[in-house]
């Protein structure tokens, strides 16, 4: 119990990346409905910023700001930083997918894929 | 099509809270450098403070609101913003987005902290575009100008 | 200009003409496809002269914000950097002034979001190309392809949906793009990729594993790598035909070169023979080329057949990555530049046979018989160059792909360059059999499509040739110093 309690605490972060993760590939791949894997992306998205938050963390580690006087460890800015990045990206992204989306519903009439293949195969 | 959600309480709440969204924007843009902040959540601040009166009152409501075209310039001018101040800074000698090269502030560091806000200010000014065009595009108001 | 700031500039530019056009094009009438295309002309002056530059003194070096390594985000051109540098302004110039009249038939009152998007994509790759560090990469990847989705999106019926496709599978790409680099940083804690190829020898050989693949797994999706490649076919189908004559050639091979950066510049091919990543890339560019050859030989669409034949082709280039050796790499980056040659003609040519001619069906080429000599002669130039008719471009790539193949041994991967090859000889042969020989139908437009269009076509053509005649030079005096220190 106590190791499991340990784990929990140190790789905790790690394990709900992965659950994340396949949670959102699921969403992505078998939802019909093109917001539900709209949201399963961002969720997939959402996952790895986590794992990287989650690797910037340091031990007995503060925010990384510097104050003068201050000398307790800080954790790893730089995650961070390229997390920002990430997440405007993620965000960018369904901007995109909405504006693309509304497109869809205006030339079809529903946000659903159709029921037989989506490409046409010009046979 | 926008519709207003109209209402007593929100036609009451809503120039008080434009002003704190936007004033509030305006402390985390500053703030960025000393606290979690700068310019993407103002930016998003910002939009938010624009799209609310959109959401009360419509459009074409008595508030003067951002066109979709007007959207989308927004969010251009303000990334041209942030490159503009790098290019400057390779014109005046160094290398791109090196801020010590600006032509104000004592020091180097006081330089780079102000080429910092002055880049963040442009980050803003493109993430409120982005994001109030995105609200239009959502809310199908985008095709009819003829713009996409 | 120094030769440290040369490569931001050449960024630079496309980037600042993209947001140039966003804020002029609605209110000054025409402005969007004029600075695009002064744009356009500019970043290829500009690479032309970092490719001399380089020639010259070596790789150029930018360290962005003047922060020294490791700390900071570094440009770094080397000759393979410079060599896609020139490879993408030179084909997105001519495709976007060869398609200038097209945009005005298929987008009306569209142009300024249009160009907006192109200059973006540009920008995004040549970013990939001149970048050196990991997440930069990343970055530039995603700017290119959230202009690229909006690209696709804007083709007429099921263009959205392709193009929502594309988005979906192209951002979980680029994810797994991110959540390598992810990995590669916690073993080795830092992003610049010099830096990176000094730590990761000794860093924690699981993590460095995972993390390549799973970079392996999100760059093969950006380039269509089979089996990762099912967003392409209908994308470039239903994208405007100026749009896909515009990405086609250049945004999958873009993202196969920035695998060949990550895989033998960060880890160096001791490293990768140990992980296993090269054998997955062989067997998925063998599989690629067979596959792509033979469903390209059964599609009945015209544009449709070339993204397969785009497949097969990313193949070639895969197989070559696979073999790592000098032979092999040789052939993967000339495959690289013929293919973009070779696509850029057949898409835009596609683009005429549709605008003009209203031909979406290979059966439907006849209809050019006889009245578009310069395009079916464009055409058939780039169909041999596909086939690989010596002295043409597309021959020498994949003769040095095979001839590293038989060197090693590997009799499976000679037999499917071989069955792509055939397979390639039915599909291109179905077009020229349809444009030479079929009868033409009665009533054609007169005229053969903007003299734009056309002589673009023919410049791409005059350079597969030039590149297949002077093929020697080419390969002693840029290629072979651009390649990575591989085996034999």
């Amino acid at each position: 119990m106590a190791a499991l309690l340990d784990y929990l605490v140190n790789r905790g972060p790690y394990l709900l990346f992965v659950v994340l993760a396949v949670l959102g590939v699921y969403l992505m791949t078998s939802h019909r409905n093109y917001l539900k894997a709209m949201v399963g992306l961002y969720l997939f998205q959402a996952s790895v910023i986590l794992f990287f938050v989650a690797i910037a963390f340091r031990v007995d580690s503060s925010i990384p700001i510097l104050v003068p006087g201050r000398t307790i460890t800080l954790s790893n800015p730089l995650p961070h930083a390229l997390m920002l990045t990430a997440i405007v990206v993620g965000v960018a992204t369904l901007g995109v997918a909405v504006a693309i989306l509304r497109r869809i519903q205006a030339e079809t009439g529903s946000i659903e894929e159709p029921r037989h293949e989506a490409g046409e195969s010009g046979r | 099509m926008i519709q207003p959600f109209d209402s007593l309480m929100l036609r009451t709440l809503l120039g008080p809270s434009v002003a704190a969204l936007q004033l509030f924007a305006l402390y985390v843009l500053m703030h960025g450098h000393y606290s979690p902040g700068g310019g993407f959540p103002a930016g998003i601040l910002l939009a938010a403070s624009m799209i609310l009166p959109l959401l009360v009152k419509g459009r074409g409501a008595a508030w003067r609101t951002l066109s979709p075209r007007g959207a989308v310039t927004l969010t251009a001018a303000g990334v041209l913003l942030y490159a503009l101040v790098g290019v400057a800074s390779l014109l005046l000698g160094g290398t791109m987005l090196d801020y010590s090269w600006l032509p104000f502030g004592d020091d180097v560091a006081n330089r780079r902290s102000l080429g910092i806000l002055l880049i963040e200010v442009g980050v803003t000014i493109g993430v409120a575009g982005a994001m109030v065009s995105i609200f239009y595009s959502l809310a199908g108001d985008i095709g009819q100008e003829g713009g996409d | 200009m120094t030769s440290s700031s040369l490569p931001i500039v050449l960024y630079a530019v496309p980037f600042l003409a993209a947001l140039l056009v966003a804020v002029v094009g609605w209110y000054v009438r025409g402005s969007a496809r004029v600075i695009a295309v002064s744009a356009m002309a500019m970043t290829a002056t500009l690479a032309a002269a970092v490719l001399a530059r380089v020639m010259t003194e070596g790789t150029l070096y930018t360290p962005l914000g003047g922060w020294p390594p490791p700390l900071g985000i570094a440009l770094v051109v080397d000759r393979l950097g410079a060599l896609m540098v020139v490879l993408v302004s030179g084909v997105a110039s001519l495709t976007v002034t060869g398609s200038l009249r097209h945009v005005s038939q298929e987008l009306p009152g569209r142009e300024t979001p249009y160009y907006s998007c192109v200059l973006l994509v540009t920008a995004g790759l040549i970013g990939i190309a001149v970048t050196g560090d990991l997440f930069n990469l990343f970055v530039h990847l995603e700017v290119a392809s959230l202009a690229a989705y909006a690209l696709v999106a804007a083709g007429g019926r099921g263009a959205p949906r392709a193009a929502m496709a594309y988005l979906i599978i192209g951002s979980a790409g680029a994810s797994l793009y991110l959540l390598g680099v992810g990995f590669l940083y916690a073993a080795t804690g830092t992003l610049n990729m010099a830096d990176e190829a000094r730590l990761v020898a000794t860093a924690d050989p699981r993590l460095v594993m995972v993390g390549t693949l799973l970079i392996v797994a999100g760059l093969g999706v950006k380039m269509a790598l089979f089996p990762l490649h099912a967003w392409m076919p209908a994308a470039y189908q239903l994208a405007p035909a100026a749009a896909a004559s515009f990405m086609a050639p250049l945004v999958t091979k873009v993202s196969a070169y920035a695998l060949i950066r990550v895989l033998f510049w960060v880890h160096g091919e001791a490293l990768l023979r140990t992980g296993g990543a090269l054998e997955i890339l062989a067997w998925a560019g063998a599989a690629a080329i067979v596959a792509g050859g033979a469903l390209a030989l059964v599609e009945a669409d015209l544009r449709r057949m070339l993204a397969y034949s785009s497949i097969g082709q990313v193949g070639v280039v895969m197989l070559g990555v696979g073999l790592a050796n000098t032979a092999g790499m040789t052939g993967a980056v000339l495959h690289i530049a013929s293919d973009a040659l070779v696509k850029g003609v057949l898409f835009l040519a596609a683009g005429i046979a549709l605008l003009r001619f209203g031909v979406s069906r290979v059966d439907d080429l006849n209809r050019l018989r006889g009245r578009a000599p310069w395009t079916g002669a464009a055409i058939t130039v780039a169909g041999l160059s596909l086939v690989g008719v010596p002295p043409l471009a597309g021959f020498f790539g994949k003769w040095y792909v095979l001839s590293g193949a038989l060197q090693e041994g590997r009799w499976m991967f000679v037999a499917a360059l071989v069955l792509g090859g055939l397979a390639s000889i039915g599909y291109v042969f179905r077009i020229l059999e349809r444009l030479y020989f079929a009868p033409a139908p009665e009533h054609s437009p007169p005229g053969e499509g903007s003299w734009l269009a056309v002589g673009a076509c023919l410049v791409l053509a005059a350079g597969i040739v030039l590149l297949g005649v002077a093929n020697e030079s080419v390969v002693s005096t840029l290629v072979l110093p651009a390649l990575p220190e591989v085996g034999p």
